[in-house]
């Protein structure tokens, strides 16, 4: 053992072994680390994190599915009287991958079923996780001409890093379909999409059948967020256009994202006040895409459906000078969150099965159901969140960052 | 102009292409950026995880949650810290929950051969799996990839404070170990 006062020279030749012992591993690391994912790519192989993640999901979500039929049956035990609503979400029958059997009657195909769906002429449901090829050689590579239908369908990546997401080991998306998925990957969701693509026509001839086979992703169907709430149209961020010329406050819907970690902004001082209130500077909030002002108000975990209520037109643009007054004008900026959905599961006695948007992309094709309405007292305006996991705890957040190691 | 031509002939509309090209090479610099922090995050996940499996795991998982938060990151001086606190919250997570499900069979953790002082290595090392993993994630955070302790505390999750207190008894029983060995 050392003496005090030799501790510190010790200590210094343990600090100095470990920088040398980092140098060791960090140049292994950079032989290995191409190689660990063109193998993993080579391999077809899904990682191993993502199915352990995937079961953590079933495993909430059967948690959380007994929890909601527990407090729902005692719910309803307690209100006889309630009125028949939609079909309560728990109805939904969920397979052991945490994903719906059926949404709406209509079935929702899994990867596996791929002898099944591939042949269908029309649109499928298909429940699956997506997950995202890092950026390497794929093993389907394709020279086509840029923006060629070939590149649409079928990915065309080798040495250029375009990113690919697949749903499983020899699926891959069509790339000109998969950014609909970018911020679900990891979650399990329902998607519409179809094979058999119009575009597979203008592949060359080589690359036709690879085309056909394309999985093209209309939309995602499940999760999704209330269509209205107490009979106020809840914007998505494809109304934009919409929405941005109102003097009033409105709902926005979609996925929250922000970083899993926010960074310490360094000063802006070049930036008026409402600038750096109205305007994303340093790390930015998004709920479906759309920027949010860091004015917002609004704390949801990562990843997570919310509805909020939220302004633009605010009054601090008037501050903001001639060169950025547009900008600040534009700044959605949230006022409340007043409905949120784990986004891997949505139940809830009180809220119904909540259906595709009311205003869906023009591509997409959506199910045949109306997105129902969450009752009034979920929805006052400026209401504060919770209104739906109020009543059933959801399940733990997967994605949401650790709030304390210790 | 390619891309515009290719589109007007398909009678779709231009800005939505404009668009997404764009966020595609948006998207391929970042990537570009985050590949270059590939070696780095995996050498700092083998020597968290003492276990290469799981340690590829965290680096995709790190990269996954890269990519999705592309839109969201502009400090790029901010990047390498901050891929760090991710995968240094993944690992600290995941043990955590699997700890209450699961029992991890013990694996065989890969030495650094061929450094000048193998023998050295493979004590620091052995000394360094003795470590728990929060103390160990310090200890390499700091020490091993050089973040400073502000950094290496938001990387734990914890304060300075906590962070001071780990790595002195991170070195504390490297030191003694090493004593003994």
């Amino acid at each position: 053992m050392k003496t005090e006062s030799n501790g510190g020279t010790a200590e210094t030749q343990v600090t100095q072994k470990l920088a040398r012992l980092y140098e060791v591993e960090l140049d292994r690391a950079e032989r290995d680390f191409p190689t660990m994912r063109l193998a993993a790519l080579e391999a077809g192989e899904r990682a191993p994190r993502p199915r352990m993640k995937l079961r953590l999901v079933s495993e909430a979500v059967a948690i959380v599915a007994v929890g909601a039929i527990v407090v729902a049956g005692g719910w309803l035990a307690a209100n006889p009287q309630t009125p028949a609503g939609p079909a309560p979400a728990a109805s939904l029958q969920f397979g052991p991958d945490g994903i719906p059997n059926q949404i709406n009657g209509e079935r929702v195909y899994r990867i596996a079923d791929k002898p099944e769906w591939e042949k269908l002429s029309s649109s499928f449901l298909l429940g699956t996780s997506p997950y995202l090829v890092a950026p390497s050689c794929f093993a389907t590579q394709v020279n086509a001409p840029s923006g060629s239908s070939d590149q649409h369908l079928i990915q065309s990546s080798c040495g250029t890093m375009i990113v690919g997401i697949t749903v499983a080991p020899a699926v891959m998306l069509a790339p000109k379909s998969s950014s609909l998925l970018q911020t679900w990957l990891g979650s399990p969701v329902v998607m519409r999409a179809h094979t058999h693509d119009a575009e597979a026509a203008s592949c060359a001839a080589a690359n036709r059948a690879s085309c056909d086979a394309s999985v093209v992703v209309e939309e995602v169907v499940w999760p999704v967020i209330p269509t209205q709430i107490a009979g106020e149209n809840v914007y998505r961020a494809s109304d934009q256009a919409t929405y941005s010329t109102l003097t009033r406050s409105f709902l926005l819907g979609g996925v929250f994202v922000k970083p899993d970690l926010v960074p310490p902004c360094p000063m802006q001082i070049n930036e008026t006040a409402a600038e750096q209130q109205l305007l994303p500077y340093c790390y930015v909030l998004t709920i479906g895409g759309e920027q949010l002002s860091p004015k917002s108000s609004i704390d949801e975990p990562r990843g997570e459906l919310v509805v909020v209520r939220a302004h633009v037109n605010d009054p601090l643009a008037a501050d903001c000078p001639a060169a950025t007054r547009t900008a600040c004008q534009d700044a959605i900026v949230v006022d409340s969150v007043v409905w949120h959905s784990d986004a891997v599961l949505q139940v809830s006695p009180s809220f119904g099965v909540v259906g595709p948007s009311s205003t869906p992309p023009s591509n997409g094709t959506s199910i045949n159901a109306p997105g129902p309405s969450v009752g009034a007292g979920g929805a006052s305006a400026g209401a504060s969140s919770g209104t739906g996991s109020s009543v059933v705890a959801p399940p733990p957040p997967i994605d949401s960052p650790l709030p304390n190691a210790s | 102009m390619k891309a515009i031509t290719a589109t007007l002939d398909r009678d779709e509309p231009v800005e939505p292409v404009l668009q997404r090209d764009r966020a595609a090479a948006q998207t391929q610099e970042w990537i570009a950026t985050l590949h270059t922090h590939g070696p780095m995050l995996l050498a700092a996940a083998r020597a968290i995880t003492r276990d290469e499996a799981e340690a590829q795991d965290l680096v995709q998982t790190t990269f996954e949650r890269a990519l999705r938060a592309a839109p969201t990151i502009r400090n790029s001086l901010a990047i390498r810290a901050w891929l760090l606190t991710v995968q240094t919250r993944e690992a600290l997570r995941v043990v955590r929950r699997l700890r209450r499900t699961l029992r991890f069979d013990p694996t065989v953790h890969e030495l650094p051969v061929g450094g000048p002082d193998t023998s050295v290595s493979l004590e620091l090392d052995e000394a360094l799996g003795r470590l728990s993993r929060p103390i160990r994630a310090a200890v390499v955070l700091h020490h091993m990839v050089g973040l400073s302790v502000r950094e290496t505390a938001s990387a734990l999750g914890v304060s300075e404070n906590t962070a001071k207190a780990r790595l002195k008894t991170g070195l504390a029983r490297l030191r003694e170990w090493l004593d003994e060995d």
